[in-house]
């Protein structure tokens, strides 16, 4: 890789020793693409000294893998092969291939850069014979050669331009690449096919921290990412998932497993967590694991934010919550229920109380407007949020008879299907876009229609019509494909005398939602984006106030359980890292 | 990424995936009973055994026990390391977009349906196939293909209303290929306008055009699929009047461009914005800088772009890093010999001894010079009885390399001879290899088949050399060179590239012809107030730039080359003077087609587009209807290229327009709306307001008189259209300006038929001069460099891009050369 680099010394540590130029000033190249070897080239000609830097493991990226340029009399690859050649040998160009740029800063009218080189797994040693490629057995797919064909598992692509060694591919697999709090999913599944299921939930557990509810509501980016989609279906990662944390449930349910031991608790620091979401319960879990003790504030009578309030038991039965939640109450967390942070107990409040730092995971439970008129006079009309709630906190009586939810997404169809359960006799959905846009989890959408949930696409509500204060109705337009237009586009646009009327005593709106942070007061002092969301560093979690962290739906608006679960391992380590500096 | 069915090595793992078991339909009826019952143990263990494991090393050991040097190493781990940088250039590439995001595509269903991306990989004799397009669905060849251009381009519904830019020039370079591989085959573009970029693009759209199996369809995609690996491919489209399917073989999609993931963390480190694309935010007369401190950034980062593109930005980043740096710049030959593996060095490879030689032929590079391999390899074994005279596919691929080493090992060889590949620029890499692999000394020679070589005279070639002669080769001699540049032009490339030099510590004689300086872009071409300003303050400082001498009203009246560069003759109203430099830049902007033959009698009503930016300046004027007319002077026999800004210009005028008054009726004549990068956002948005859009056949007709009509045929209903606005207004193109080709005849450089100047190569030496073959050799070229409208049509932002690496590269000439 970095030949007699003068640069760059790395040490044990991971310090490096800062070594004097013998020429010209230091340049860092970031990519190696065309306009990335040009310019390293140019600078290194002229005299400077220069650290080229490439995310992959070799040079060149997209230019080295054309058949042609345009305008090139020469084949790209000779060309790509040449100016490659040269970057590599010259002697003022460091090439760090295989690099990623951990931090880049500036300092001093320069910039300190940390990097991290990814293993090849070869040494210098190597004399290219070869033969490792002759007997290596793993066949993946050539993703230098888009995958329409394999390699072995020693990434070396025959292509001339390439000055580099074999480097042998260990790297992460696509699912747990995919996955917001990386799994290691490869081995959980390799641990279910040899019947280790506990040792599965374990590696599970590593990086999640509540596996059956995430194995029954994660929208599993995995599976789209699982490489076996390509041959036919992605493998069912999450439901292999929930098999091995149901397995552990009924062996508990059964008296044959214990809780095991909660950790033990090795600073005296508390941590107070506002809202038991998935957010706030995997920062309580990450930290007790770390030996802090925390103390979860819940406004709601029961756990799981949005997961209770917002999913419908027949997605999520209420024991599969409880279970996971008892799990890391089992852990020593201490949680109060009906417990609002607000007026009678505010962020002052808490600290009062002793708690060293404070997470807000108080989730996204505001429905955004319709703005179509009529929708703030007629009784009848209820956000999706509030119908979901009223219902998920037991309150099973029937809104009405006939019922229109709008909007296309997860809780438009979790509305719908729930008010099927409670006894509404037609559930209609109206989505101004076609099916295609739709953006609920597609078996989500099937099973609605099947359970008899009528869809209109390309509808879009005109207004809300009432009589004697109640809604009776609503006024919809059809949208449909404009005529292809000068740029050759299509887009929805109302298509005038095509105004209907769909009868209703019930219309629900699930558009979006966005963070409720009315309960902070006026002068929490907080930075909040004009979504009404926390700013925070991505990095730590951490607000403009030192002690106050945030992670979730309050901050990235309406997400999924697993992307609030990746915040709250963020912020847990973010709060583990303030309360120590 | 998607699979070839045809490759088998999966099927030893069957089984469908599991299918989770539900509660009846019936029995969920008011209840919350849960839906989904979850996986019984046995269906759990099988679904778990149909990972593949990702096909990763699973550290098994084989490769460590055939490893003679011992170079594996498992368990090494990633390293960390720190390090500090005086500067910092960001030019982390693109990424494309991935089409599986629209399922109606079919790309993830179907093998046939593949991207730009993976026939590039295709056509590449390196590649997958050994260079031939085949289905990857069954292995056979295409006959009819079909590209749907602007996927993930164009599309504000998924947050990219911009043009790509490159795909266009891209697939139709790849119609071509595939014309040229598999002889018959027929090729159908779905597109929204074909955007040629470049010079070449535009020969390869004409090319296309004149070739009757390439057709083209204006229509939206709405879908493709595919039912099996063995089947055809259908496309369903919509040409305005309904729907309609075609059945092809393979379907190619031309993928846009994104900026890269990491381009938010890069543009905060570097101190520089994002625009609302997610590319980093620069200005027209700074493309290659983001941010207050002017932080470099370069390439595809910034705009979607070409590969010319990012070359020219690469070396104008590089160069502004270099203004920021004290003393940076030295005559250190070393970075001259390693930097540059000149011809003249490689010539003194005379054989060692007169021991056996190995004679590689890559027919590759033979093939691509036009040559019969064959032919090639038959005469070099009859006239120099060469005993081991092997054809490869591609010679420098690793494997022949390592079979090479190995031969002439074995052979106890001494010289190797490659044919067919290049000497100018691949002598450094032969001479490294054989050193990799072979302990003796071995000479090593490269024999090309450049332009105009048979395959007699690249086997006499081959023939001299193995009977112990020396290939010619050119030299350069000139070693010390005068520490000045003359730029040509004074235009937004010439005044860049001035100002470039002069921060580079060249001297220059700034020459322009006209009277003063930005003649054409002082006042009415720059549209963007804020790009006007800035030009304005450019002019500012390149006069008040004390290394740079103007020569307003002057003109080059000869050069020639020197000892020392070269010495050329101005002649101007102050008489003549002499000047001597070191290099050239040839820079002079394309000046206005002359549109007053159109005009007629109607001066006032009939106006040019430059003309009513600069009235627009002071207001749009009542207008209740305006007729742009696009393409006046460009895209027509006189002047077949297209002038690249007439349309963005005309885009903006009419946004103008409407912004002062919405009730303005603006039609516009078109030859098909060509704009690129961002600005296709103007042209979206412009027919969201109402703007009216014909496509017209021929340039439209206008009469005489105080109101003018125009008249033209709509092109595609054939209707005849008369109109009677306020106010025509003439969208006229550019004309090569004539003291470029002037300078560049006198040296030997490359014209094209339209006066613009050819660039050694577009893609990869995009402001290095072409020779024209005149001389003697290809180095006489060397030291002149174009930039701007001097070389093809340009936008502001590629003509500043290419100035400032022209300044680089001209200042890297001089300063390695060593000043005078």
């Amino acid at each position: 890789m970095s030949k007699g680099s003068k640069k760059t010394e790395t040490v044990a540590n991971g310090d490096a020793v800062a070594v004097p130029d013998d020429v010209g000033r230091s340049v860092l190249v970031v990519g190696s693409d065309a306009a990335g070897l040009t310019a390293a080239l140019d600078l290194a000609d002229a005299g400077a000294r220069v650290t080229l830097v490439e995310e992959a493991p070799f040079l060149g990226g997209a230019f080295k893998r054309h058949a042609r340029f345009p305008g090139s009399g020469m084949p790209a690859f000779c060309r790509a092969t040449e100016v490659i050649h040269r970057a590599t040998r010259h002697p003022r160009i460091d090439v760090m291939a295989g690099t990623s740029v951990s931090r880049l800063r500036k300092s001093d009218g320069g910039f300190d850069a940390a990097f991290r080189t990814e293993a090849t797994r070869v040494t210098d040693a190597c004399n290219e014979c070869g033969a490792c490629v002759e007997v290596c057995p793993i066949k993946p797919y050539d993703v230098f050669n888009e995958g329409l064909t394999l390699r072995t598992a020693i990434d070396w692509p025959s292509t001339p331009a390439h000055e580099t060694r074999p480097n042998i591919e260990r790297e992460t697999p696509a699912c747990t690449e995919t996955c917001p709090v990386h799994i290691d999913i490869r081995r959980y599944v390799g641990l279910v096919v040899e019947g280790k299921f506990a040792k599965a939930l374990a590696v599970v557990r590593a990086d999640n921290p509540l596996p059956a509810i995430c194995g029954r509501v994660c929208p599993h980016p995995c599976e789209s990412a699982c490489n076996r989609g390509h041959q036919d279906e992605p493998v069912a990662i999450d439901a292999i998932k929930r098999f091995v944390a149901d397995y552990e449930a009924s062996l508990r349910r059964d008296g044959k497993l214990e809780w095991p031991p909660a950790p033990k608790r090795t600073r005296k620091e508390r941590v107070a967590v506002v809202g038991a979401g998935p957010a706030g319960l995997t920062v309580a879990h990450d930290l007790a694991l770390m030996g802090i003790g925390s103390t979860i504030f819940e406004a709601a009578p029961v756990p799981g934010g949005m997961l209770w309030l917002g999913i419908p038991e027949y997605r999520l039965p209420r024991d599969i919550i409880q279970d996971e939640v008892d799990y890391i109450a089992n852990m020593g967390v201490e949680i109060h229920y009906d417990t609002p942070v607000g007026p009678d107990l505010t962020l002052d409040d808490l600290r009062k109380k002793g708690f060293k730092a404070i997470f807000l995971g108080v989730g996204a439970h505001s429905g955004l407007k319709l703005k179509v008129p009529g929708e703030d006079d007629f009784e009848g009309f209820m956000d999706a949020i509030v119908l979901l709630r009223k219902i998920n906190l037991g309150d099973a009586e029937k809104p009405g008879n006939k019922v229109i939810v709008i909007g296309g997404g997860n809780s438009a169809i979790d509305a719908a299907r729930t008010a099927l359960r409670v006894g509404c006799d037609e559930v209609h959905i109206v989505y101004r876009r076609s099916r295609r846009e739709m953006p609920a989890n597609e078996w989500e959408i099937d099973a609605a229609i099947e359970e008899g949930v009528q869809i209109s696409y390309l509808a879009a509500p005109v207004r809300i019509l009432g009589e004697a204060g109640k809604v009776v109705g609503m006024e919809c337009v059809r949208m449909e494909l404009g005529k292809l237009d000068a740029s050759g586009r299509r887009r929805p646009v109302p298509v005038e005398g095509t105004e209907f009327v769909i009868e209703a005593d019930i219309i629900v709106p699930a558009i979006s939602q966005r963070p409720d942070i009315d309960f902070l007061g006026d002068d929490h002092g907080l930075d909040i984006s004009r979504w009404d969301s926390f700013e925070i560093d991505t990095r730590t979690g951490q607000t403009n106030v030192p002690d106050v962290f945030a992670g979730g739906d309050d901050v990235t608006g309406p997400a999924t359980v697993i992307e609030a679960i990746a915040a709250g391992h963020l912020a847990a380590k973010g709060i583990a890292k303030y309360l120590t500096d | 990424m998607k699979k070839p069915k045809f490759i088998t090595e999966f099927e030893d793992i069957p089984a469908p995936r599991a299918k989770m078991p539900e509660l009846p339909l019936d029995e969920r009826k008011l209840n919350f009973t849960e839906v989904e019952l979850g996986l019984a143990r046995e269906a759990a263990l099988a679904e778990a055994s149909r990972c593949l494991s990702c096909r990763r090393c699973i550290g098994c050991g084989l490769c460590l026990a055939e490893c003679d040097p011992d170079a594996i190493v498992y368990d090494m781990e990633a390293s960390s390391s720190k390090a500090t940088f005086d500067a910092v250039v960001a030019a982390p590439g693109a990424e494309p977009y991935n089409p599986a995001a629209n399922p109606a595509l079919g790309y993830s269903e179907s093998a046939n349906i593949v991207t730009t991306l993976e026939l590039e990989r295709m056509l590449n004799p390196t590649g997958p196939y050994g260079g031939l397009p085949i289905r990857p669905g069954d292995g056979t060849f295409p006959s009819r293909v079909a590209f749907v251009q602007c996927v993930g381009s164009r599309d504000e519904g998924i947050g990219a209303a911009f043009c790509s830019s490159s795909c266009c020039t891209q697939a139709l370079e790849q119609a071509a290929s595939l014309g040229d591989a598999l002889g018959t085959v027929s090729v159908t573009f779905f597109h929204r306008e074909m955007r040629p970029l470049g010079r070449r693009g535009e020969e390869l759209l004409r090319y296309a055009e004149e070739n009757d199996d390439i057709d083209f369809v204006f229509a939206g995609v709405t879908g493709a699929s595919g039912v099996d690996c063995e089947g055809p491919v259908i496309v369903k489209y919509d040409t305005g009047d309904g729907d309609r399917e075609r059945e092809f073989d393979l379907v190619v999609l031309s993928v846009g461009q994104r900026a890269p993931g990491s381009t938010r963390r890069l543009a905060r480190s570097i101190g520089g914005k994002q625009n609302k694309f997610g590319y980093v935010a620069t200005t027209p007369l700074a493309p290659t800088a983001t941010g207050e401190d002017a932080n470099p950034v370069a390439g595809t980062v910034a705009r979607p772009m070409d590969v010319g593109g990012a070359v020219a930005a690469g070396s104008a980043a590089a160069s502004q890093v270099l203004n920021g740096l004290d003393g940076a710049v030295e005559s250190d030959p070393s970075g001259a010999e390693s930097g540059v593996e000149s011809g003249a060095e490689s010539g003194d490879g005379s054989p060692v001894d007169d021991g056996p030689a190995v004679v590689a032929l890559c027919k590759y590079g033979l093939t691509t010079a036009g040559l019969d391999v064959s032919r090639v390899s038959h005469a070099i074994g009859e006239s120099s009885g060469a005993p081991w005279v092997i054809t490869f596919p591609t010679a420098c691929v690793t494997p022949t390399v390592r079979e090479l080493g190995r031969l002439a090992d074995e052979r106890r060889a001494s010289r190797l001879l490659i044919v067919g590949c290049y000497p100018e620029t691949h002598s450094g890499f032969w001479r490294a290899k054989a050193a990799a692999r072979i302990d003796r000394p071995l000479a090593v020679e490269i024999i090309g088949g450049g332009d105009g070589a048979d395959a007699e005279s690249v086997a006499r070639a081959a023939g001299e050399w193995l009977a112990g002669g020396s290939p010619e080769r050119c030299t350069d001699d000139a070693r010390v060179v005068e520490n000045r540049t003359l730029v040509v032009g004074a235009g937004v490339s010439g005044l860049s590239a001035a100002a470039e030099l002069a921060r580079r510590g060249v001297p220059v004689t700034l020459v322009e012809a006209g009277t003063e300086l930005a003649p054409r872009l002082r006042g009415a071409a720059i549209a963007d107030p804020d790009a006007a300003e800035a030009l304005a303050a450019l002019v500012e400082r390149v006069e008040a730039e004390p290394a740079i001498e103007i020569a307003t009203g002057s003109t080059v009246a000869s050069v020639e080359r020197t000892a020392h560069g070269f010495e050329s003759v101005l002649t101007g109203s102050s008489g003549e003077t002499r000047v001597t430099h070191g290099a050239l830049v040839l820079a002079a902007e394309a000046t206005d087609y002359d549109a007053s033959a159109i005009k007629g009698a109607s001066p006032d009503s009939v106006i040019t587009q430059r003309e009513l930016t600069e009235r627009l300046r002071g207001g749009a004027a009542d207008l209740s209807s305006v007729v742009m007319i696009q393409c006046v002077g460009s895209r027509t026999p006189e002047h077949p290229y297209c002038s690249r800004n007439c349309c963005a210009e005309a885009l903006a005028n009419l946004h103008r327009i409407l912004g002062e008054n919405p009730e303005t009726e603006v039609t516009v004549l078109h030859k098909g709306i060509r704009v690129w990068g961002f600005d296709e956002e103007m042209f979206s948005d412009a027919i969201d307001a109402g703007v009216r859009f014909v496509r017209v056949a021929d340039t439209p007709a206008i009469s005489d008189g105080a109101s003018p009509e125009v008249t033209a045929v709509d092109a595609e209903t054939g209707d005849a259209i008369r109109l009677a606005p306020d106010l025509v207004v003439l969208s006229t193109g550019v004309v090569a300006a004539e003291e470029n080709a002037a300078v560049a005849g006198a040296l030997g450089v490359d014209v094209d038929g339209d006066g613009f100047l050819r660039a050694a190569d577009e893609a990869v030496a995009p402001v290095r001069s072409r020779c024209d073959g005149s001389g003697p050799c290809e180095r006489q070229c060397e030291g002149v460099f174009i930039c701007g409208s001097a070389a093809w049509p340009a936008s502001i932002e590629d003509c500043v891009t290419q100035a400032q690496a022209a300044a680089g590269k001209a200042s890297l000439h001089i300063f390695t050369k060593g000043p005078r």
